[in-house]
């Protein structure tokens, strides 16, 4: 399937004949989706920065292969998704497929140890949003990275499949099941009048 | 009464249901733990919309351009090396004396300077081996190109080392 796209052509034409500005435009144009992929992947902070770096070194090496057969978007992310990957078996972090196995930590360690949080935690605690954030970081990281692709950077089933080589069906099952898995757990740790208020 | 599915809400939520599947609104409006449940899951959907806290720092775009290897920096170095005075000097010498050897009559060229320098070289063997090369080549158009590219040279060597001189001083 070709994706051309003028801008996006002439964007890489640039970058290709040298112009480092260009590039400049490219990071900017993708900062946000490559923080996102990266944020949800990789857990230490201190070297976030450093996989985003890898990952526009490896674009900006590679842009000239590019040949809009997918959207520039999806292509990127797709670089970024593999380079959080390499990096996780790097240092051997299980990256979990499923998260049936994360249900049972879910229940008994987070919500448990939340108890004997300090006063500001349980002040957090009334912030619903937090409360969801909080849960989603618990969730594997492929879950997590598929609820930020399709929530905030509003991508399809089928471009989100494409960025991390998964079929469409799997990544509506799973984005189904985490967020069935997130409600549950919502529910489970507040009152009604707490959700409604 | 058959109440809705996890999977109903949020299709239903994602807009993924049939714009002429009414089912959904009209369970939603007679049962009232189904819209509790719907209610939750927009508390839900509007926490994952959220935009997450971590966003690379402004300077990153700069620091890493900072970091990349010039693109350019061959062919800059190949333009350089083209240009430079060494090359078009050497360059405009072969010009020159490859277009001597090949279109002039240097029985009569030779012989006037035979004749004034007293010289007693022979240049007629290499006039003969430069014209043997160009037969062995035996490629259509090539005289023809040759001489172009030896104009050009010439006119360029020209260009740089006397019109450009004079211009500047």
């Amino acid at each position: 399937m070709s994706d051309f796209n003028s801008d996006d052509n002439d964007l890489i034409e640039r970058i290709t004949s040298g112009d480092k500005q260009a590039f400049k435009e490219f990071i900017e144009r993708y900062r946000r989706l490559i923080s996102h992929i990266v944020f949800r992947m990789v857990d230490n902070t201190a070297d976030r920065e450093d996989v985003c770096q890898e990952i526009f070194i490896k674009a900006y090496k590679n842009l000239k292969n590019f040949k809009f057969q997918s959207q520039l978007s999806t292509w990127i992310g797709k670089i970024a998704f593999n380079s959080c990957v390499n990096y996780l078996r790097k240092l051997k972090i299980p990256m979990f497929d499923d998260i049936s196995i994360e249900e049972e930590t879910f229940d008994t360690v987070q919500w448990e140890n939340e108890e004997h949080e300090s006063p500001e935690h349980e002040i957090e605690k009334r912030d619903i949003a937090n409360r969801i954030k909080s849960a989603v970081s618990r969730l594997p990281a492929n879950h997590r990275t598929i609820i930020t692709l399709y929530h905030i950077d509003e991508m399809s089933y089928a471009q989100i499949g494409e960025i991390m080589e998964l079929p469409e069906g799997t990544v509506k099952s799973y984005l189904f099941r985490a967020r069935k898995l997130l409600k549950a757990k919502l529910m489970k740790n507040y009152q009604r009048e707490d959700i409604f208020r | 009464m058959k109440h809705l599915l996890d999977s109903d809400f949020q299709d239903y939520l994602d807009g993924n249901c049939p714009p002429n599947d009414n089912f959904i609104r009209k369970h939603l409006k007679t049962c009232e733990m189904c819209r509790r449940r719907l209610e939750q899951y927009n508390i839900l959907y509007a926490g994952l919309n959220k935009e997450i806290a971590w966003v690379l720092p402004d300077s990153f775009a700069d620091n890493l351009i900072a970091e990349l290897p010039d693109r350019t920096a061959p062919l800059k170095a190949v333009y350089k090396f083209l240009s430079s005075e060494v090359f078009l000097t050497f360059a405009g010498i072969a010009a020159a004396l490859g277009a001597v050897l090949y279109y002039i009559d240097f029985q009569v060229f030779m012989q006037f300077f035979y004749d004034i320098f007293k010289l007693e070289f022979d240049f007629t063997p290499l006039r003969e081996e430069f014209t043997n090369i160009i037969t062995l080549l035996n490629l259509p158009g090539l005289s023809f190109l040759l001489s172009g590219v030896l104009v050009l040279l010439i006119i360029g060597a020209l260009d740089r080392f006397i019109i450009q001189n004079l211009i500047r001083t």
